[in-house]
């Protein structure tokens, strides 16, 4: 069972929900950003704290509760997978309406997809998001 | 706190390292490495007999570190570029560890011959060689780690240089086996006598070894034994290096001095 919410944990996810950024989300919720650079820290802050096992149950239950389902979040990929664009050939009478396939956004929805079942991760690149959570997780499991 | 405490357990829980026999198994801490996690002040100069695992532990600390310390830089000087490749090697090694223990991959902004950058943390791993003195004298440094400091061409310069850039609360490890009389072993008695600053600690070779092997390691070297698995400081650098005078009668000498009375 994962820890309780802090206020500022909770009101960061109810930010996240509302489709704050990272950083007005971070800010809104209370958080110190610093001085120096602070887009950085709160977009870096934001990431660490959403890591949470608490924070992303937390998360998944109130995007739920708004209706915003897995199948939800799926389903525009699913449609770019299958984009298509229409090109108009030749002008006045002779005109006709050609229909292909949109590569460009096709692309894109691959790359999201191949993002969220975790097939495009590489040696050298890693995945920063798993990362993240798993060294947020060490840094309190060992106390580093 | 000793700042060596938390990582014991992060490196027995997460790092693996191959043993003498050549078999990957989990990094349990051996006595030597223990003592450094109690006794270590994070400015230590550890004197040692070979094979210790003094290195391993200290690359395994600043990987630690490299994971999950943000925006820090860890140093490491080899006194020359065939270990500082293998110091490197290792230091892969406990990073590829990590990742089949957590199932995840270190997301590497570059993976070089000589240096590693974690994207995610905005960490460094340098490995560098002591033939450059100036090595990390324009970075902040968190953590360094001199290996075989007393093999070093200019020990003394190198270890100004590279102590200017590593901030108050980082931790620097001089290390090394004996290597004679000269900078080292003057930096060594100021070292005990608590005028440089560092912590000293000599790890004799009974320290780790039993008896059997080094009575063994005794008939196979000889005259170089007590260099290579010294019981005392003293012995350590008296027998190691080239002597005018014969090795026996100064070890005599020694044991028949007497603390200076108050």
């Amino acid at each position: 069972m994962a820890n309780k919410l802090t206020v500022k944990e909770a009101k960061l996810v109810k930010g996240k929900v509302k489709g704050l950024t990272h950083h007005e989300a971070y800010v809104e919720a209370g958080y110190s950003t610093g001085v120096n650079n602070p887009d950085k820290v709160a977009r870096v802050n934001a990431s660490r704290v959403l890591a949470r096992p608490n924070v992303q149950e937390a998360l998944q239950k109130e995007m739920e509760r708004q209706g915003i389902t897995t199948e939800l979040i799926i389903k525009p990929i699913k449609d770019g997978l299958l984009a298509e664009k229409v090109t108009i050939v030749g002008n006045g009478d002779s005109a006709m309406a050609e229909i292909t396939p949109d590569h460009s956004i096709r692309l894109k929805a691959s790359s999201m997809a191949q993002t969220l079942i975790g097939a495009n991760k590489t040696k050298e690149g890693g995945d920063t998001y798993n990362f993240n959570a798993i060294i947020n997780k060490d840094r309190d499991e060992f106390g580093l | 706190m000793n700042p060596y405490a938390p990582y014991k357990k992060f490196i027995e829980k997460r790092l693996t390292i191959i043993n003498k026999q050549g078999i990957e198994v989990p990094f349990i801490l051996n006595k030597a490495q223990d003592y450094i996690v109690e006794n270590g002040s994070g400015r230590d100069f550890v004197l040692k007999a070979r094979q210790e695992g003094v290195s391993a532990f200290e690359l395994a600390c600043f990987t630690a570190d490299f994971l999950m310390k943000p925006n820090s830089t860890s140093v490491v000087v080899a006194d020359n570029s065939d270990n500082a490749q293998g110091l490197l090697e290792r230091v892969k090694w406990y990073i590829d560890s990590y990742e089949r223990s957590t199932n995840t991959k270190v997301p590497f902004k570059y993976n070089s011959k000589y240096e590693l950058h974690n994207a995610a943390t905005n960490s460094k791993y340098i490995i560098g060689t002591a033939q450059n003195v100036e090595v990390g004298r324009s970075r902040t440094i968190l953590n360094c780690h001199l290996s075989e400091a007393l093999f070093y061409p200019q020990f003394r310069k190198l270890l100004a240089s590279i102590l200017q850039a590593v901030v108050p609360d980082g931790k620097v490890m001089i290390e090394s086996t004996a290597n004679g009389f000269g900078e080292g072993k003057e930096f060594w008695d100021d070292t005990v006598l608590g005028n440089t600053g560092f912590n000293g600690i000599f790890l004799p070779a009974s320290f780790l070894y039993d008896n059997e092997f080094l009575q063994q390691k005794k008939k196979e070297l000889g005259r170089l034994y007590d260099q290579e698995y010294p019981e005392t400081a003293e012995i350590a650098f008296l027998t190691s290096g080239e002597l005018y005078f014969d090795q026996e009668s100064l070890r005599e000498l020694l044991r028949q001095t007497r603390e200076v009375m108050a």
